[in-house]
């Protein structure tokens, strides 16, 4: 046998058992390199595979890749309860356990089999594992104990919760002064591990830890050989780490060299991706990056990212010096530096001079130097002695000029970054104590800037999508305020001498550009007039564009926008006058997209431009919303607003994971951004973790007391944990904040509706109906409560006036939902012809519908294809595209279809599943689309069921289950629980096995029979104690059924069937009907043994719940 | 997709379409014949779009992967229809072969892109995540790689890879044992291994804030 096939031989052998490569290789040592080195590039192979095809079910151990992985399930080790995952990688798997008898939280770190050669490899880990675990300080992850688990040693270390470095820079660039603190705290633990003589070796951004409250706490000391699972495949001893954060003399392989100047260089390359986003030395490839390591200078951070200080990027080039003599001489060295920067004073480490860089040149251009090395020798030569020192005094005064005036420029170009971080860095030159002249420049320059950024502040936050009316006239208080503060006038001064003032101003661009934003929250009259008035002065506008803006006639009407913005060239006027434009279509309820995607054309990194295109687009065309607010985002990494609008975007495409991954950057970028919360507890809740939300939206309400959608949505929120009362205030505040937020009064009104006073709500929306007859919402809202409530007439006349007066709309929407509005019931004539062609608009608009609305038009198509006779296409509807939305309706229509055709069963059957699929009672109606729901029910039973009325008299006996069901949905409806609960009892008992066919049954059966036993509902309040202990029995007995069927088939099933059992099993723990078995008061009154009977069920629920969370 | 059932109903369907006369009747059994490999197919060309060229997703391309496919599905219909397979296997072997012209017909477009946009200049601001190089000419020649594997590797192969196939599953439609199932897999990729060797690096995961 040749050796390269005896070497694929042992690969298949490796790859298949699983065992390590030294011992397949046992019998034939001499093939090991090969093997590993083959290992090794099939795993890169892989990766590349794994990246192009991945795997179907979400886990890893599928595949090839077996060999890497534990095998599956959780290790048990005495003492520790092991609860789940934390990672895994090329070293092994971390757990995440609890250890018994301290009731703490600990990580395991487990090693694969196979890491150590032989007997003597396993003693030198376990010497060195315990010389980590002495190290004991805050900032160093501590490990507990150290073990062997089957061969395979184990790490059992304090447990740090709140992700690492790598994770929280991610990419993007940290403030300097953030990142010097860190790095500071990281050198001086680092020096407290020199002093015990044990040297990091690894140290990068990913074994940095972060606790919950942002502590750093270093991990994996003096080990990262053992981790890495390259190590064991180089077997030289000296091990190969990852190249881009390893030092020169590392990935020399100098061995003798490594020491405390190791770790020193790693602190540089950690601070170095602080500043930019990345490490100092990334290549095509890992050898590419070790080359780079070895013989490159890195790029100086300022240039990847202009705001970071000079003499932070002198300290950090300090750290990257190839030479480890040329470095910090201590990790102690370094922080002092560091600390000295964070307090404005000198640094001790020096930039490299003249000479130095010459050097360096001189090694990157070797040939080329030659010619010019008398030259440098001779300038060399004329520079010494105390004409030096004479020179660097005058060279401090004249860089501190040179900075200001970079100042300058960059403010005429309207960079404020760059001129902020210019002016930092000459804050920094000049110290405590520069020329007076000098002093004066910079203060100067300092007023302005800090003007530029307190307006810039005011217009962040002014756009958070909450009412617009609040934040226009705060911000315009706030405009003000700081245009007073600055000096340049108030509205009492002629606009002539303001805007002189304006004019001579450092910062003119940045005025103007706030004086159009101030100008669109101004009030109308005399102080708007004010602000034009100064922006014509400054900004000519030959066109006169501004004036036919803010022209009376214009201004808050629609048409007379549209005209303009059509008229308007993307490349004419200011940005700021042209976003002012689209502000305005926009509050006038136009479209103001095609105008800001010529804006953001002609403008296309305009941070402004970006933002308010995303928000024009976010929900017709989500994907390219969240293109224009990451653009946004890339023009201002510090804007918190941007980064919830990515995960707005992403949100919107029900990318959930990835969204509160971007509203938490959101809300680490600001912490006091309201907005952020809400949108964080929004995902959340989106995602069934609806106690978080709550959380959140608590958070969010202190912070801004103006934005209505905390309140609307903490509102929600509550009203489905069944918090009713605090639901309803909620939704009463948001109100009064906005009282035209149409979606606060639904809130509101059906929280009253829920409460029984649905008739008064009723009379309330015919008065705001005849109060504002133009708002279609209102009338369609109405006509859907006037058909719930029964007052058919009263819905027929809404019919007629919304055909009347929205029959010819051309916004698909609003086409869709009247449509949908008018053909509740039987429809015929003109206004059934007219209803359909609305129907017909909407269902044209499908490309410039977001597909989930798409499916709401699509219903609406399907519903006018029905009353239109229409069987065949209204079946195809209902079944297909529109089958996902409006609950049970698509299933009621398809019902009353299959009956119509002849097929009786079926009709019954679907009618059937419907009633269990749904909860009818009136206690539910509290929302609109569901009254639409109760309507068709309505029209279905009568259909379906002609013997309805003898049947709910009792003069008829129903003849099967699917019939008996549907007549549960309907006492449901009435408050029949007793005759619900009767009813599910005759299926259940009869036909066992309709609990499968429809997986709601047991649910709403114990709900019926919980109701029964509590007293509630019309017909159960005279039941006597033996006769309620009897039905709650029943609840038991079917609620344990639901919780085991739940529980059992989760465990089984694919992650889109888990989140719905997952749902399924959350609804017991808020379901109100359920309160008489499961709240703690009320379990109190039962006799102890139903006490324990119910306690167990919610324990196994809450098992199941458990045990799916974790599997995630 | 994944368990045994898969076979029971795709050996169904092919039961079925035999008894289908005629053409146009059999289209809406070849539909949802298709529907798995097609969902699997659309998965991995978002997952490549996503992963290898981010950026052609964002603006001003704005690619999005249902407008790149809206002639696969109808393709590969054409193709079966033609074509009428009468086992589990033949039905895969044919899938499969499809989905692997069309990942790379998709990739070649995607380079094709990537350079068309390199050529343009580029935009003032560079989205934070697109750090990473967009051209990743990898893809294709993966998939090329793939196509040259002896036939039982390359069966075991795109029946769990391309697929997503579990290996059991994988086993049953192949009339082996999970144990061969995987065997050949590893081979597959010791080929692979082989052939591919000098790629580039994958690049790193577009980051996030």
């Amino acid at each position: 046998m040749s050796s390269d096939s005896r070497v694929s031989q042992v690969l298949e052998d490796v790859l298949e058992s699983g065992c390590s490569p030294e011992r397949a290789c046992e019998d034939c040592p001499e093939l090991l390199p090969e093997v590993l080195r083959r290992l090794r590039a099939l795993r890169k192979v892989e990766a590349q595979l794994n990246n192009l095809f991945p795997p179907a079910d979400g886990t890893d151990n599928n595949g090839p890749s077996e060999f890497l992985s534990l095998d599956g399930g959780l290790p048990s080790i005495p003492g520790y309860v092991v609860e789940s995952v934390l990672g895994r990688g090329g070293m092994g798997v971390v757990y995440k356990a609890c250890q018994l008898k301290l009731n703490r939280p600990v990580a395991i770190k487990m090693l694969l089999g196979g890491v150590y050669a032989s007997p003597s490899e396993r003693i030198r880990f376990m010497h060195e594992a315990e010389a980590a675990a002495r190290l004991s300080h805050a900032h160093i992850v501590q490990i507990y104990d150290i073990g062997d688990l089957e061969g395979r040693p184990y790490l059992m270390m304090e447990f740090v919760g709140g992700g690492t470095l790598a994770d929280r820079i991610a990419g993007v660039p940290k403030p300097a002064r953030d990142a010097a603190a860190l790095v500071a705290t990281l050198a001086e633990t680092m020096h407290v591990a020199h002093r015990h003589g044990i040297v990091h070796r690894d140290l990068k951004p990913s074994n940095i830890l972060l606790t919950d409250e942002g502590d750093a706490k270093i991990s994996d000391f003096g080990l990262a050989r053992w981790f890495n699972s390259d190590a064991n495949l180089t077997l030289t001893g000296a091990w190969v780490g990852t190249p881009s954060s390893m030092a020169p003399e590392q990935a020399r392989g100098t061995t003798s060299a490594i020491g405390p100047g190791t770790d020193v260089y790693a602190l540089g390359a950690i601070l170095y991706e602080m500043l930019t986003g990345r490490p100092p030395f990334r290549g095509e490839s890992a050898s590419d990056t070790e080359r780079q390591v070895i013989a490159d200078e890195p790029v100086p951070p300022s240039r990847l990212n202009p705001r970071v200080p000079r003499d932070l990027e002198t300290i950090c080039l300090e750290c990257l010096q190839k030479d480890p003599a040329r470095r910090f001489n201590s990790a102690a060295a370094l922080a002092e530096d560091l600390h000295r920067f964070l307090r404005g004073e000198p640094i001790t480490a020096h930039r490299a001079g003249v000479i130095e860089r010459g050097v360096r040149w001189v090694r990157r251009h070797p040939t080329l130097s030659v010619a010019l090395a008398g030259a440098l020798l001779l300038a060399g030569l004329l520079v010494s002695g105390g004409v030096w020192l004479a020179l660097q005094r005058a060279d401090r005064a004249h860089a501190v000029e040179a900075d200001l005036k970079e100042v300058a420029a960059f403010q005429q170009q309207s960079r404020w970054a760059a001129a902020q971080t210019a002016l930092e860095r000459a804050e920094a030159r000049l110290g405590m104590i520069g020329p007076r002249s000098l002093r004066r420049q910079f203060d100067l320059a300092r007023r302005d800037l800090d003007l530029v950024m307190r307006l810039d502040a005011i217009r962040l936050r002014r756009v958070t999508q909450g009412a617009p009316a609040i934040y226009r006239a705060q911000a315009n208080q706030r405009y003000e305020q700081a245009v007073r503060d600055a000096g340049l006038g108030t509205v009492a001064e002629p606009p002539d001498r303001v805007a002189r003032k304006i004019n001579d101003s450092a910062v003119k661009p940045a005025l103007l550009t706030a004086l159009d934003d101030w100008m669109v929250c101004a009030p109308a009259g005399t102080q708007r007039g004010w602000l034009v008035a100064i922006s014509q002065k400054l900004d000519p506008d030959p066109n006169g564009w501004r004036a036919r803006i803010v022209a009376p006639a214009t201004w808050d009407n629609l048409s007379a926008l549209s005209t303009l913005a059509s008229e308007v060239p993307g490349d004419g006027p200011s940005v700021s006058l042209l976003l002012a434009l689209g502000d305005r279509l926009n509050a006038a309820g136009g479209d103001p997209a095609p105008l800001l995607r010529r804006v953001e054309r002609e403008h296309p990194a305009d941070f402004w431009a970006n933002l308010m295109l995303g928000d024009a687009l976010l929900f017709s065309d989500p994907v390219a919303a969240g293109g224009f607010y990451r653009t946004a985002l890339a023009a201002r990494p510090q804007a918190a607003v941007a980064y919830c609008s990515v995960g707005d975007a992403l949100r919107r495409q029900n990318e959930l994971d990835d969204a509160i991954h971007y509203y938490r950057a959101a809300i680490q970028q600001d912490p006091r951004y309201a907005r952020g919360y809400t949108v964080l507890g929004m995902a959340l809740s989106n995602q069934g973790m609806l106690d978080e939300a709550i959380e959140n939206y608590r958070k969010a309400i202190p912070l801004d007391p103006d934005y209505t959608w905390s309140y609307f949505e903490l509102g929600n929120a509550l009203r489905t944990e069944g918090l009713f009362e605090e639901a309803s205030d909620n939704f009463h505040k948001a109100l009064l904040l906005e009282p035209t937020n149409t979606r606060a009064r639904d809130g509101a009104e059906c929280a009253a509706i829920r409460e029984g006073r649905a008739e008064e709500v009723w009379a309330r929306w015919r008065k705001a109906v005849d109060a504002a007859p133009g708002d279609v919402d209102n009338w369609i809202g109405y006509g859907e409560l006037s058909l719930y409530l029964g007052h058919d007439d009263e819905y027929r006349r809404v019919r007629h006036e919304l055909l009347g007066r929205f029959g010819s709309s051309t916004d698909p929407s609003i086409a869709e939902r009247t449509s949908r509005a008018c053909l509740l019931l039987p429809c015929e004539g003109d206004e059934l012809r007219q209803a359909a062609i609305l129907a017909d608009r909407a269902a044209a608009a499908e490309h410039s519908t977001a597909p989930w609305i798409y499916q709401y038009f699509l219903f609406a198509k399907g519903l006018a294809d029905y009353r239109q006779g229409r069987l065949d296409e209204a079946v195809a509807i209902m079944e297909g595209g529109a089958s996902k939305v409006m609950g049970p309706c698509p299933a009621l229509i398809d019902a009353m279809v299959k009956y119509q055709t002849g097929d009786v069963q079926t009709a019954l059957k679907l009618l059937a599943g419907a009633a269990v699929g749904t909860d009818w009672s009136a206690r539910a109606a509290d929302k609109r689309d569901v009254w639409i729901w109760h309507a068709l029910r309505r029209e279905a039973e009568n259909l379906i069921l002609p013997n309805l009325n003898g049947l709910m008299a009792g003069t008829e006996q129903p003849h099967s289950d699917d019939e008996r069901l549907a007549m549960a949905a309907i006492c449901q409806f009435r408050s029949q629980s007793l005759r619900a609960a009767q009813l599910y009892l005759d299926v259940l008992t009869s036909a066992p096995e309709a609990a499968d066919a429809y997986p709601d049954l047991r649910f709403r059966a114990a709900c019926a029979a919980a109701l029964t036993a509590a007293g509630r509902g019309g017909d159960a309040t005279r039941l006597d104690t033996n006769e309620r202990a009897r039905w709650r029995q029943h609840a038991r007995d079917w609620l344990s059924a639901e919780v085991e069927a739940c529980s059992q088939q989760l465990d089984r099933a694919d992650p889109t069937a888990r989140t719905h059992l997952a749902q399924r099993l959350l609804r017991l723990r808020y379901e109100p009907g359920l309160a008489g078995i499961r709240e703690a008061e009320m379990l109190r009154a039962l006799p102890a043994r139903e006490q324990t009977d119910s306690v167990q069920i919610w324990k196994a629920a809450e098992a199941a719940l458990n045990r799916n969370y974790h599997a995630k | 997709m994944g368990d045994g059932r898969t076979t029971k109903a795709v050996q169904r369907y092919l039961d079925q379409l035999a008894h289908v006369s005629g053409e146009v009747p059999a289209e809406p059994l070849v539909r949802e014949l298709m529907a798995a490999s097609v969902n699997r197919l659309h998965m991995l060309c978002a997952s490549m779009l996503l992963r290898s060229y981010p950026r052609l997703t964002r603006p001003p391309l704005n690619l999005q992967i249902d407008e790149m496919l809206g002639a696969v599905v109808e393709r590969m219909l054409k193709a079966l229809r033609s074509v009428k397979p009468n086992t589990v296997r033949q039905f895969f072997a044919l899938a499969n072969q499809h989905m692997r012209w069309e990942l790379n017909d998709l990739a070649r477009r995607l380079d094709n892109q990537t350079r068309a946009q390199a050529l343009r200049a580029s935009r003032a601001a560079a989205p934070a995540d697109s750090s990473g190089s967009d051209l990743t000419p990898n893809a294709r020649r993966i998939l090329n790689a793939i196509d040259g594997l002896p036939p039982d590797e390359r069966e075991a192969f795109d029946l769990v890879r391309i697929q997503g196939m579990s290996q059991p599953a994988a086993a049953d439609v192949l009339g082996v044992s999970a144990k061969t199932v995987q065997r050949r897999l590893n081979r597959a990729l010791l080929i692979l291994a082989d052939q591919l060797g000098d790629l580039q690096q994958p690049q790193p995961q577009p980051a996030r804030p």
